[in-house]
């Protein structure tokens, strides 16, 4: 029933955006099941917000001294300040939310439909030896061309426009999220599987009742992966295929020189992410896996 | 009235390293009446625990016939409720959820159900302990939940795979007392698997003892010790000891005849655990 781990290893590395960035009051690998709102309180809370920011607020520092002493033309590289204008402007314009808009909606809705087939497909896969043997290769293949190497082929079915984006978005989502829905699958140990059958789970009841919640910790391993995979494959999509958006905005800037903007729509880009994972993911494996003690070791 | 009736029982596998053919289980034949508690002790990898998945449902039989409460067996079912040695909680749910799972899947109503596993976490000391999650228990805890899972399901027999084989001696002890005290209340009808003596025969009606592999029957001892039973005086029954030390003659006398056969071939007869617990 085990999987070889360098499978998992290798959709893991080849994902930068792998597990928490930065270790949120957490130092990682010592996940131990902890007595409950023993990390709620307002003073735990102030640390590990402040350890989340530290390294942030250093690299601010660093952008700040490095300009400052090169002093490079704007049309190479912008101060803080430079950065902070631009947002300001892009603020009171409306450009922002514009952008923003178009991004976040493409983004979901690319997210959900992502979600709501890989898994059961995943699910699927890892429950059926059969299924996982006959789509294994196809999806080891998929795996390298998943997300940006479709745009052209994208851009041919749908035209350029929102629904070549979410179809991006999707399909870069989609094996990362299949994958680590089929090895949590596996994961799962027999006996539980067993004792549910022994209780008179039908086959359609096991997917809620255990299997999901089963492969839950790698679920959201896949979630993460998934979500950082189609964050990447939206910009760049909009870069290509897209008249709105944040990618979109990040080419047009470049086309005038604007680097203030093309930063300022970066930083937007990876405050988004780090938003989405520390409200979104990480609650909901606050909620569930670190809730029920199933936290892998190691990860 | 019979709760439990395997005949003729018979297993072949094909051991997946080697390819060749094994036989788990040569010839196991033996019942186990409604409320009555059958344990099954047998040297390590003897096939016991294969005894126990096929009776499961979870393996199939090559030849024989197991009928629980009147019908054959095939595959898992609720007339049928598993004790891991593993507990086999579901971690996500809370122990009351784990409690009353099966009664969920039965389509039981919320309030009967919730009453129902309260009433079985009362009985097997977890009451107050409803919504706590499984990993938050200890060990003994944990298989406490395991059995109360199972009980209030009301299988016609209870399977129990070396429950207590992992937790320390100690608490064995305790939860060996639990469960006699538990059996004594509500005789629920149970099929035990077991390595240690002295728990199959405190434990048991009747012990089921197994030969090496492949596996037949090689006695069926009856314990006839009063109940209730409790360790202190237990083991201070001269029947006690005599019937314990009856079961352990059985098992080296195997163990030695066995030596013997195997003494001029390659000698690896002993050490078939993996292999027999290979097509579990």
């Amino acid at each position: 029933m085990t999987t070889p781990p360098t499978e998992k290893q290798a959709t893991a590395t080849a994902a930068p955006a792998k597990g928490r960035p930065w270790p949120g009051g957490r130092p990682p690998g010592r996940q131990r099941p902890r007595r409950r709102g023993g990390a709620n309180t307002p003073a735990a809370r102030a640390v590990s917000a402040l350890w989340f920011l530290t390294p942030l607020a250093l690299l601010v520092v660093v952008w700040l001294a490095v300009v400052a002493v090169v002093d490079p033309p704007l049309r190479v590289f912008p101060q803080v300040g430079d950065v902070l204008a631009a947002l300001g402007d892009m603020w009171s314009s409306g450009d922002l939310f514009d952008h923003l808009g178009a991004s976040l909606r493409r983004m979901a809705i690319g997210a959900v439909i992502a979600i709501a087939t890989a898994l059961p497909f995943g699910i699927a896969l890892g429950s059926s030896a059969a299924l996982s043997a006959f789509f294994s290769p196809l999806l080891r293949f998929s795996v390298a061309l998943a997300g940006i190497a479709w745009i052209p082929v994208a851009t041919l079915w749908f035209g350029y426009g929102d629904r070549a984006v979410i179809f991006i978005v999707w399909n870069a989502m989609f094996f990362a999220i299949t994958y680590n829905a089929m090895l949590g699958v596996r994961q799962i140990p027999i006996q539980l599987l067993r004792a549910a059958r022994s209780m008179g789970t039908t086959r359609l009841r096991m997917f809620w009742e255990v299997l999901l919640p089963g492969a839950l910790p790698s679920v959201v391993t896949g979630l993460r992966v998934g979500l950082g995979y189609g964050w990447r494959g939206l910009v760049a999509a909009e870069i290509i295929a897209s008249n709105a958006g944040l990618g979109y905005a990040l080419f047009q800037a470049q086309k005038y020189f604007q680097t203030d903007v093309i930063i300022a729509s970066m930083v937007i880009i990876g405050v988004l992410w780090l938003l989405m994972d520390r409200l979104m993911l990480a609650p909901l494996e606050k909620r569930t896996v670190e809730r029920w003690g199933m936290t892998k070791a190691g990860s | 009235m019979t709760a439990l009736e395997i005949t003729g029982l018979h297993k072949n596998y094909v051991d997946s390293y080697s390819g060749e053919e094994v036989t788990a289980i040569g010839d196991v034949s033996f019942s186990v009446d409604e409320g009555e508690f059958v344990s099954v002790l047998g040297p390590s990898g003897c096939g016991k625990t294969t005894v126990l998945n096929i009776v499961a449902g979870f393996v199939n039989l090559t030849e024989g016939s197991v009928v629980v409460d009147g019908r054959e067996v095939g595959g898992p079912g609720p007339d049928r409720g598993v004790v891991f040695q593993s507990h086999a909680l579901f971690p996500w749910k809370t122990v009351l959820g784990n409690v009353v799972f099966g009664l969920r899947m039965k389509g039981v109503p919320r309030a009967e159900r919730d009453a129902k596993g309260k009433e079985f976490l009362e009985l097997v000391g977890l009451g107050g302990f409803e919504h706590k999650y499984p990993h938050e228990l200890s060990g003994g805890m944990q298989q406490r939940l395991g059995v109360a899972r199972v009980l209030a399901n009301e299988p016609a027999v209870m399977l129990m795979d070396e429950p207590f084989a992992s937790i320390d001696a100690q608490t064995r002890r305790k939860l060996q007392e639990d469960l006699t005290r538990i059996f004594e209340k509500r005789h629920p009808t149970v099929f035990f698997v077991t390595h240690d003596v002295d728990e199959a025969v405190f434990l048991s009606d009747r012990v089921v003892v197994l030969s090496q592999r492949p596996s037949r029957v090689r006695e069926i001892v009856t314990v006839d010790l009063p109940r209730p039973r409790e360790w202190r005086t237990a083991v201070e029954l001269p029947e006690f000891r005599a019937i314990a030390n009856r079961v352990n003659e059985l098992l080296v006398d195997d163990e030695a005849a066995q030596d013997d056969g195997t003494d001029d071939g390659s000698g690896g007869g002993n050490d078939g655990d993996g292999a027999a617990v290979a097509g579990v």
